[in-house]
């Protein structure tokens, strides 16, 4: 399996440099960071929903390994979180040269960033194991109200920087050819990229707690 | 001794935790005092330092709505989590598990902050608007506005004070959990006031209200639904 | 009305540290379960469980009232306790105390008949003081008070003589007499004098 992600990144790495030329509008061959910079921000909110439906379970059923995945996906999502956030303020750096400007979609990831964080905070300030699956999963849950209005409102009810190629009123994809290939191959080599290492961790920290007796 | 008992409507059993919280708070006035004293603090501070006549006027409605709203959420961070902390700090949470269903407890003490909030905002908002002369041009939508964001703004952190409650540094965390919650409605509501501030027609302001509506129902449904897995616990 | 408390295979472990193991028993109308063992030996960790307040390691509870099986809903309504963690409203009087939980619980009674109960526990002149001016055992017989005006199936006691004199105990022997008649008693305590009240008993020490 990991074979075939290294070369699905291999792949993407090579279409977003050298296969897909610039994009026009954009300044010099800043638009290739689009391709790493939007599956990275895609993947943030694929992990929120997944930590979400993990929580969920675990709330109806009380079964701790739900527990468990919820937090590795709000770890790793955390990660990622940073991840979009510092690749889009390099581009808004080069595009209009400034590291940040409270634009909707930007704001929209810093509070998805903050809701991870929340929740680690919150995660790490229960010593009950009990407790603090409940806890957490009830908060992960509720923060989806937030994150449904930041994600897919906001943004369309006000004035944004970002480029309409994707995000735009319509809806519409005004990608074509090569730029479009690339685009969609990265997005998906980046979301099994993430089921990837998400399994994986989430296999190890079963182990873990079946060996120890107990997860974080 | 025996005594019959049927279970009480749900209206009752809120009224009852309404009036208990209501008196407890009368007889040691620890959260309204809390959230007084801060809004009014940070009051006089934005309006000692920076005062009306810093902000130039084609911003003023933006940022004083901006500010205004600021004091009302952090005066709600110090003193909307109170309602849970104190049941659990003086053990009286299990009597209370025990004996009220959980969605009276929720209703029950989320009009108790509701109230509080209210009445908050009645004092400081006037005042607000003296100090920093914010000039208005409907009182009316303002007034709106201001009712719906309190309305909205203690839905969210209702039940973030309960799970605040049941665990360890509940001063600092009660901020950090509710922030992420409530910056929606703190956008939209702070688009709202100024707008009401700037224009007297209500339809502009419709976008921002429905916002902040949608909110409120969101948080206040899921809320409800949420509740009893985190107070019973 | 047919009642029977049934513990399966209970298991406990409060950390790394087992209370206690495969403890199995059955309780029906007109039982008293008295629970004994040293501190921290887990007494109070079992009357939790019993209760419905904690979920334990291994095991289930399980309280069936006139056939059916009670769930986690109806559990409370079911059941009145008083365990030495439990603290009353101080910033109220004892009767607002009482007014208070009897609200709540839907008493169909009169403010006399609470009146009377009040004087029952021995608070009758104590009722329109604050709570807090309270000895403690005048808070004990509040709490006991509590536990069992709206005639609970179900009483669990923890440490019920505590703090209590001797008329304090004769309150609480009454209220175990009573509840003989009415449904199941669990008690639990360190008191030698307050093991004839239970005709079954389980035994934590190691």
């Amino acid at each position: 399996m990991k074979i075939v992600i290294f070369f699905l990144i291999l792949i993407v790495c090579y279409l977003s440099f050298l296969f897909s030329p610039p994009a026009a509008g954009f300044i010099g061959e800043s638009s290739r960071i689009v391709f790493f910079h939007v599956p990275i921000a895609w993947v943030t909110v694929l992990s929120f929903l997944v930590a979400m439906i993990q929580a969920i379970r675990f709330l109806k059923t009380r079964n701790p390994i739900y527990d468990l995945k919820s937090a590795v996906a709000c770890r790793q999502g955390f990660l990622y979180a940073i991840l979009a956030t510092v690749t889009g303020s390099v581009f808004a750096k080069v595009m209009w040269q400034s590291f940040w400007n409270w634009d909707p979609r930007e704001t929209s990831i810093t509070v998805l960033l903050f809701i991870y964080a929340a929740y680690l905070i919150l995660r790490a300030s229960i010593e009950d194991p009990q407790r603090r699956a409940v806890l957490s999963s009830v908060y992960a849950t509720f923060s989806f109200v937030p994150a449904l209005f930041l994600i897919f409102i906001v943004p369309r009810v006000y004035f944004s920087l970002h480029p309409d190629t994707l995000i735009n009123i319509q809806g519409k994809i005004h990608m074509y050819g090569r730029i479009l290939f690339t685009f969609l191959f990265s997005l998906g080599g980046f979301t099994a990229l993430y089921f990837w290492i998400y399994t994986l961790e989430c296999r190890i920290e079963q182990m873990i707690y079946r060996k120890e007796g107990h997860y974080e | 001794m025996h005594m019959e008992t049927k279970k009480s409507p749900l209206r009752s059993e809120v009224y009852t935790v309404f009036v208990k919280d209501v008196k407890s708070e009368l007889r040691t006035k620890v959260a309204a005092n809390a959230i007084l004293l801060f809004a009014l603090t940070t009051l006089f501070l934005i309006s000692y330092v920076i005062g009306p006549y810093r902000i130039a006027s084609a911003d003023q409605p933006y940022v004083l709505s901006a500010w205004l709203w600021v004091i009302f959420f952090f005066s709600a961070m110090s003193g909307l989590s109170r309602v849970f902390v104190k049941e659990e700090e003086t053990n009286t949470a299990i009597a209370l598990q025990l004996a009220a269903r959980p969605e009276a407890v929720f209703l029950g003490k989320f009009f108790f902050n509701l109230v509080l909030m209210l009445g908050l905002a009645l004092v400081i908002t006037p005042l607000y608007v003296i100090l920093m002369e914010f000039p208005i041009r409907s009182v009316y939508n303002f007034g709106l506005i201001i009712f719906l964001g309190i309305v909205g703004m203690t839905t969210g952190v209702t039940i973030i004070g309960a799970i605040v409650a049941k665990a360890s540094m509940k001063g600092t965390l009660f901020p950090i959990l509710s922030f992420p919650i409530i910056i929606p409605l703190l956008l939209a509501v702070i688009e709202g006031t100024s707008m009401a501030a700037r224009s007297a027609s209500f339809g502009q302001t419709m976008q921002t209200t429905s916002v902040i509506i949608a909110f409120t129902g969101a948080t206040f449904v899921l809320s409800l639904l949420l509740f009893d897995k985190v107070w019973l616990e | 009305m047919s009642l029977i408390l049934e513990a399966e295979n209970l298991c406990h472990k409060f950390g790394r540290t087992l209370l206690f193991s495969d403890l199995s028993f059955t309780l029906e109308r007109g039982d008293v379960l008295v629970i004994t063992g040293p501190n921290g030996s887990g007494k109070s960790t079992l009357i939790k469980i019993l209760s419905g307040f904690l979920h334990p390691t291994m095991g289930k509870v399980c309280i069936v009232k006139e056939g059916a099986t009670l769930g986690p809903r109806n559990y409370f309504h079911a059941i009145g306790m008083c365990t030495p963690e439990m603290r009353l409203y101080e910033e109220l009087t004892g009767w607002e105390n009482l007014i208070f939980f009897a609200n709540l619980r839907g008493t169909q009674d009169t403010q006399d008949r609470l009146r009377e109960a009040l004087g029952f526990a021995g608070l009758e002149k104590a009722r329109n003081s604050l709570v807090k001016v309270y000895s403690s055992g005048m808070k004990q017989r509040l709490k006991l008070l509590l536990a069992i005006f709206h005639a609970p199936p179900i009483l669990y006691l923890d440490e019920p003589g505590s703090n209590l004199d001797e008329n304090g105990i004769k309150f609480v022997a009454e209220i175990i007499n009573n509840q003989r008649g009415r449904g199941i008693s669990v008690v639990a305590t360190n008191d030698p004098s307050e093991y004839a009240y239970g005709n079954k008993k389980v035994s934590l020490a190691q």
